[in-house]
């Protein structure tokens, strides 16, 4: 849930990437983290297993610059992404104001990918939310890898909403803060409606 | 989508009265009141620490003992204490959006926190309480003025 501080005039959101087990969730964070400012990015904290896989979540806030005197702040969490961890992603998305999905690109992840985005919709629907009212966008990751599927049959098959997508390469950082981006200015554009509607 | 939680100039006045009380009362270094989903609301004392990131994982922690509690067939545990050697954070639960930790060291203890934490806790509940009650239409001003370019400036696309 957003929190706006008229005192110390502070917007600050929160922005959730889910996605199956090694899609690159992680990896987003770390390279928004690398390529962020000092000033405008706070600690970023990694709760690992002793594998180095992500086992409450990844946590880095950034600052995106000012609207109105306000300083824009958002909280990038990531789940984990082994299926045994669902407690962990329920928790998570609680008071979440966006969600990037995170797929993975290589045909051999097709399965795990619905499975994830299916446990998402489940998760959102226990805190009363759903993917067509709660700004969301998808990220196709790795698609540099020679076993990635088709963009077209991907879309296909998890983006039945049509719902703002991008290709990307998280290692490199292609299409990383594209996706960025276009949540963050989602969040702030459905406040805005939220607000009006009121 | 939920409505934000908003903060205004005079409520955080009367926060931090309530917490400075509390921070010296309980001779604790610090006191900081947290949104249960994670964000810091205000923070007082003066140890230099990373508050973000000790919301974020407050949170958390809290989070996962409501699990463990509803597990084991309990309401939500109402306090978490973490003790340490030589610095301790006791975390309670206010209503049910809102957390307040005490960091403290030897010169307080558990008890003489958990003591001062009553009368914080009637008064936090009563300015909570005054928080819900405000209407809908009052809370975001900045929002009634944003325009699409303001927001579009920020991502640099007007």
């Amino acid at each position: 849930m957003s929190f706006i501080n008229y005192s110390s005039r502070e917007i600050n959101c929160k922005i959730v990437y889910y996605g199956p087990g090694l899609c690159g969730k992680t990896t987003n964070l770390q390279y928004i983290y690398a390529k962020t400012l000092p000033e405008a990015k706070g600690k970023m904290i990694s709760l690992e297993t002793g594998t180095e896989r992500t086992l409450l979540f990844d946590f880095l806030p950034i600052s995106l610059g000012e609207i109105r005197g306000f300083k824009t702040r958002f909280h990038l969490f990531t789940v984990p992404g082994q299926v045994f961890y669902e407690a962990s992603r329920k928790l998570i998305l609680k008071g979440v104001d966006g969600v990037v999905f995170v797929a993975d690109s290589q045909v051999e992840r097709l399965d795990a990918n619905i499975e994830s985005l299916e446990s998402l919709q489940r998760n959102l629907a226990e805190y009363g939310e759903n993917l067509s009212t709660i700004p969301f966008v998808i990220q196709y990751n790795k698609r540099d890898l020679p076993n990635a599927v088709d963009l077209g049959y991907l879309q296909e098959v998890l983006n039945a909403r049509g719902v703002q997508s991008f290709e990307a390469v998280a290692t490199t950082g292609d299409g990383v803060f594209d996706t960025l981006k276009a949540v963050a200015k989602q969040v702030l554009v459905r406040l805005k409606q939220t607000q009006r509607a009121k | 989508m939920r409505p934000p939680f908003v903060l205004f100039q005079e409520e955080s006045q009367r926060l931090s009265a309530l917490c400075e009380a509390l921070l010296r009362g309980a001779h604790a270094r610090g006191v900081f009141l947290l949104h249960r989903d994670g964000q810091v609301i205000a923070q007082w004392g003066d140890l230099p620490l990373d508050t973000t990131a000790l919301a974020s994982l407050v949170a958390g922690a809290v989070a996962a003992a409501g699990g463990l509690a509803q597990l084991v067939g309990e309401a939500p545990f109402p306090a978490l204490l973490h003790e340490g050697a030589r610095r301790s954070l006791h975390t309670s639960l206010v209503g049910d959006k809102l957390l307040l930790v005490v960091l403290f060291d030897e010169r307080s203890s558990p008890a003489l926190v958990r003591l001062k934490l009553k009368d914080a806790h009637r008064d936090l509940l009563a300015l909570s309480e005054d928080l819900a009650a405000r209407p809908l239409r009052a809370l975001t001003p900045l929002f009634a003025e944003l325009s699409d370019d303001d927001i579009d400036d920020l991502f640099g696309e007007s």
